[in-house]
C-alpha cells in the first residue's frame, strides 16, 4: 500500500537524519535512536535469553557501538540492517558465552512435556525447546526471517555472510528443527503433524 | 527438464521457501517457487510446514520492556567515556589511530564482537605503537573513570524512582524468583501454579506487578519451578534471583539447583 510505503521511505530517512547527527555527537539523537529500536531489539532478544539483564547489556553494547561508528556509516544500507547487524553480533557473542551453561542447564532439567501439544502455551514451550536446541547461527537466522520478517538478502547484509551462506543455515535449522521437535514431544509423530 | 536439472530445482526453490513463507521474496523467485510447488508435492508440504512455523515464531512474546531505566544506564556508560576523553586529548572520539585504540582498549571486547562490522566499513585501520601506549595509558584513565561511574550509579539508584526487575537490592527473605503474571489471571490460577511449582509469596506485587516467590519445599528445585511457571500462558515473566554455578563446580545438598 502506498501508505505503508511513505511510513517507510520516512522512517529510514528519519533513522538517516538520526544517525548523521549521532556521528556529530548528539546524545539526543542517539537516545531518540535508542528509543525507537529498543522494543523491537528487547523483544527479539528475549527469545534468546529470558534474563532482562543480558537483554539490556546487549542493546546498551549495540548502541555504545553505533556511539562510536556512526561516523563510519557510509549511509549505503540501511539504517535499520546496520544496527541489527551491530546487534546480531553482539547477541552472538553474548549468547555462546552463555551456551551449555544456563540454556542448556535450564533446557535438561526441564521436565519433559507428555501432553497434547497442541495447547497454545505448550506448543511455544515446546518450540522454544527445539529451537533452544538450534546452533546459534541458525537459530538467529530463523528468528530474523520468522520473528523479525526480514528477506534473504536482509540477513545476508545483518549477518554479513553470503546469500548461500544463509541459505544453507535456514536449511539446516529446518533440517534440525523436523528432527528434535518430534522428540522433544516425546512422539514419532511427523512435524507437520505436531504443528497443526 | 533433465533429472539433474530437476533435482537442482527443486533443492534450489526448496532454499527459497522459507522467504516464500515470510512473504518477503522477490517477484521472479515468487514465480519460480510457485511453477515448482504446484507439480512437487514434497516441496507444498515444506511450504506448509514453514507457514506453520513462522506463525509459531511470529508470535510477540508478552514481556513488555521498559526502556527508561537501560536507557539510564547507558547515558552512565556514554558519560563514564565522555569524563576520560578531556584528560586524554590524543583520544577524542573516532578522529585518530590513538583514540581508536583507546577505545579497542577501554571496550575490548565489544570492539572484538564488532570487528567483522567495522572492517567491513574499512574505517579501522592499524593501531600503532604509539598507538597502543598511548591506549594503555588511557585504559588507566578509563578504569578510573569507570569507578566514577560506579559510584554515579549508585548515588543514581539511590534516589531511583524507577524499580527494576533484576535489581538485587532489597531482596525479601527466601525470595528465589522473581514473576509478573498476565492481569487477566484469576487467584485460583495463581494459587494453582504457585501450588504447582511449590512456591509461595513473600512480597509484592510491586509497582510494575512484579511478585517475590520463595520455595515451599527448600529441597524443591527453583529450575523445575522456574520451567512449570515459564511455561505457564498467564505468567509474563519469571526468573531466578539465585546467581548462576560456577561452571564445573557441582552443588551440594539435594538440590539440584546453587
Amino acid at each position: 500500500m502506498p501508505a505503508i510505503g511513505v511510513v517507510r521511505t520516512s522512517a529510514k530517512e528519519r533513522d538517516s537524519e538520526l544517525l548523521r547527527s549521532v556521528a556529530a555527537g548528539s546524545r539526543q539523537a542517539l537516545e531518540e535512536l535508542y528509543l525507537g529500536y529498543h522494543r523491537r531489539l528487547a523483544r527479539f532478544l528475549s527469545r534468546f535469553t529470558p534474563r532482562y539483564e543480558n537483554v539490556e547489556e546487549i542493546i546498551n553494547d549495540t548502541f555504545l557501538v553505533v556511539w562510536q561508528s556512526a561516523k563510519d556509516f557510509r549511509h549505503a544500507s540501511q539504517v535499520s540492517t546496520w544496527i541489527i547487524g551491530i546487534a546480531y553480533r553482539t547477541a552472538l557473542k553474548s549468547l555462546r558465552r552463555q551456551k551449555n551453561h544456563a540454556s542448556a542447564r535450564s533446557l535438561d532439567e526441564c521436565p519433559e512435556q507428555s501432553t497434547d501439544p497442541t495447547f497454545d502455551a505448550e506448543m511455544q514451550d515446546w518450540l522454544r525447546r527445539g529451537l533452544a536446541r538450534l546452533p546459534t547461527e541458525q537459530r538467529l537466522t530463523l528468528e530474523l526471517a520468522y520473528h523479525m520478517g526480514h528477506s534473504l538478502e536482509e540477513i545476508a547484509a545483518i549477518t554479513d555472510c553470503p546469500v548461500g551462506t544463509v541459505k544453507a543455515r535456514m536449511f539446516h535449522a529446518r533440517e534440525k528443527l523436523r528432527e528434535y521437535l518430534p522428540t522433544l514431544g516425546g512422539s514419532s509423530a511427523s512435524f507437520a503433524a505436531r504443528l497443526e | 527438464m533433465t533429472l539433474r536439472g530437476t533435482a537442482r530445482e527443486h533443492a534450489d526453490v526448496s532454499a527459497l521457501i522459507p522467504w516464500y513463507a515470510n512473504e518477503t521474496i522477490g517477484e521472479d523467485e515468487r514465480r519460480r517457487v510457485e511453477a515448482h510447488i504446484d507439480g512437487c508435492e514434497k516441496c507444498r508440504r515444506e511450504l506448509a510446514e514453514q507457514r506453520r512455523l513462522r506463525e509459531a515464531m511470529s508470535s510477540d512474546t508478552a514481556v513488555e520492556y521498559m526502556p527508561a531505566a537501560s536507557l539510564n544506564r547507558l547515558r552512565a556508560r556514554l558519560d563514564g567515556i565522555a569524563a576520560a576523553e578531556p584528560e586524554n586529548p590524543a583520544a577524542s572520539r573516532g578522529r585518530s589511530g590513538a583514540s581508536r585504540g583507546w577505545i579497542a582498549a577501554s571496550h575490548g571486547w565489544i570492539a572484538a564482537s564488532h570487528g567483522r562490522i567495522a572492517a567491513s566499513h574499512g574505517r579501522i585501520r592499524a593501531i600503532s605503537w604509539q598507538g597502543l601506549m598511548a591506549a594503555s595509558v588511557a585504559l588507566m584513565a578509563v578504569a578510573l573513570s569507570f569507578l566514577a561511574a560506579d559510584r554515579f550509579q549508585t548515588r543514581a539508584h539511590a534516589g531511583a524512582d524507577y524499580y527494576t526487575v533484576t535489581s538485587s537490592a532489597q531482596r525479601p527473605p527466601g525470595e528465589v524468583i522473581r514473576a509478573v503474571f498476565a492481569p487477566t489471571a484469576t487467584l485460583a490460577e495463581l494459587q494453582g501454579m504457585l501450588g504447582e511449582a511449590k512456591l509461595r509469596i513473600v512480597a509484592g506485587p510491586t509497582e510494575a506487578g512484579v511478585y517475590s516467590l520463595a520455595q515451599t519445599d527448600p529441597r524443591g528445585s527453583v529450575s523445575s519451578s522456574l520451567a512449570l511457571l515459564r511455561g505457564h500462558a498467564k505468567v509474563r515473566f519469571a526468573e531466578s534471583t539465585r546467581p548462576d554455578p560456577v561452571p564445573g563446580v557441582k552443588p551440594s545438598g539435594p538440590s539440584r539447583d546453587p
